[in-house]
C-alpha cells in the first residue's frame, strides 16, 4: 500500500457518516468499512472516533438507531438518517463546499 | 412535577441501559474485525489480538461516548469557565434529581407513615425533627458523591476532550 493516508479534517467525519447514511441505514462496522472502501484507502477512522460521533449525531437526532440482525445473523446496532439529519446534510454539504471553494481559490491566486 | 419526575427516572434507566447498548455495539464491531481476519488466515488468539490493538481499546472507545459530554465541558472551559463554574454545574444537575427523589420519598413515608403508628412507642411517625435529620443526611451524602465526579470533570484535559473529534 504506497498510497499515502489523509487525515480526516476536523468535523468531516459527521458530514461523511450523514452522506453514507442517505444511502440506506448502516451500522458502525459498514460505515467504517464504506469510508475506507470508497476513498480508496486514503481515508480512515478509528471505531475511537466513529463510535462517539455516531452516539453525537443520535443525540442531536440526526440519526436514529435500532437493533436488528445484520447479513451474518448478529445483532448489529444500525443507524439510519432522520428528516433532521436530512437538513442538517444539506446544510454541512454547502459549508463544506463554501470551504473547498475557498481554500481553492486561495491556492489558485493567492 | 410527576411528568418531570418520571422522564427523570426514565433517562437515568435510560442511561444503564445504553452502557449495554454500546458494549454490544462495540462488542459487534470487534466480534467482526477478528472474523475478517479469520477468514484472511490468522490463527483466532492471534485475530484477537490485532482487532483488540486496531481498535484501540474497548474502554477506551466507550470512555470517549460516554464523555461525549466531556466536549461541552471542555469549551465552556477553553471560553473561559472557571472550575468552580464546571463544578457547580455538574453538581446541580446531580443535586436536582436528589432533591425529588427526596421530595417524593418524604411525601411517601409522611403518607406511609400512619400505617406504622401503633409499632412506634414515645414518637410519631411524622417526628419533625427525625424528618429533618434523615433529610439533611441524605442531601450530604448526595452532595458528597456528586462533588467527586463533579471535580473530575472539572480536571478535564482541554486539549484531549477538544480533539475528540
Amino acid at each position: 500500500m504506497g498510497k499515502q493516508k489523509a487525515d480526516l479534517l476536523q468535523g468531516t467525519l459527521e458530514l461523511l457518516v450523514l452522506r453514507l447514511l442517505r444511502s440506506g441505514e448502516m451500522n458502525g462496522w459498514d460505515i467504517m468499512q464504506r469510508i475506507r472502501l470508497v476513498s480508496g484507502d486514503i481515508l480512515s477512522v478509528t471505531p475511537g472516533a466513529l463510535y462517539p460521533a455516531l452516539h453525537r449525531l443520535e443525540e442531536r437526532g440526526f440519526v436514529a438507531a435500532g437493533w436488528r440482525a445484520s447479513d451474518n445473523n448478529r445483532r448489529a446496532k444500525f443507524y439510519s438518517l432522520t428528516a433532521a439529519g436530512r437538513k442538517q446534510l444539506q446544510a454541512e454539504r454547502q459549508t463544506w463546499a463554501r470551504f473547498t471553494g475557498a481554500v481553492e481559490a486561495l491556492l489558485r491566486d493567492a | 412535577m410527576i411528568r418531570r419526575l418520571f422522564r427523570r427516572v426514565r433517562a437515568a434507566l435510560g442511561s444503564t441501559a445504553s452502557e449495554r447498548d454500546l458494549r454490544d455495539e462495540l462488542q459487534f464491531h470487534l466480534d467482526r474485525q477478528i472474523e475478517d481476519l479469520v477468514r484472511d488466515g490468522m490463527p483466532p488468539h492471534e485475530a484477537r489480538a490485532a482487532a483488540l490493538r486496531a481498535f484501540g481499546g474497548v474502554e477506551q472507545a466507550k470512555e470517549a461516548c460516554r464523555d461525549a459530554r466531556t466536549r461541552e465541558i471542555g469549551v465552556r472551559m477553553t471560553l473561559g469557565a472557571p472550575p468552580a463554574d464546571v463544578i457547580r454545574m455538574v453538581m446541580g444537575r446531580g443535586l436536582k434529581m436528589v432533591l425529588l427523589g427526596i421530595a417524593a420519598g418524604a411525601g411517601a413515608a409522611l403518607l406511609l407513615g400512619r400505617g406504622i403508628e401503633g409499632l412506634l412507642f414515645g414518637i410519631r411517625a411524622d417526628d419533625p425533627p427525625t424528618f429533618l435529620a434523615v433529610v439533611v443526611l441524605l442531601t450530604l451524602v448526595a452532595a458528597v458523591a456528586s462533588y467527586l465526579p463533579a471535580r473530575r470533570a472539572a480536571g478535564v484535559d482541554l486539549i484531549s476532550a477538544l480533539r475528540q473529534d
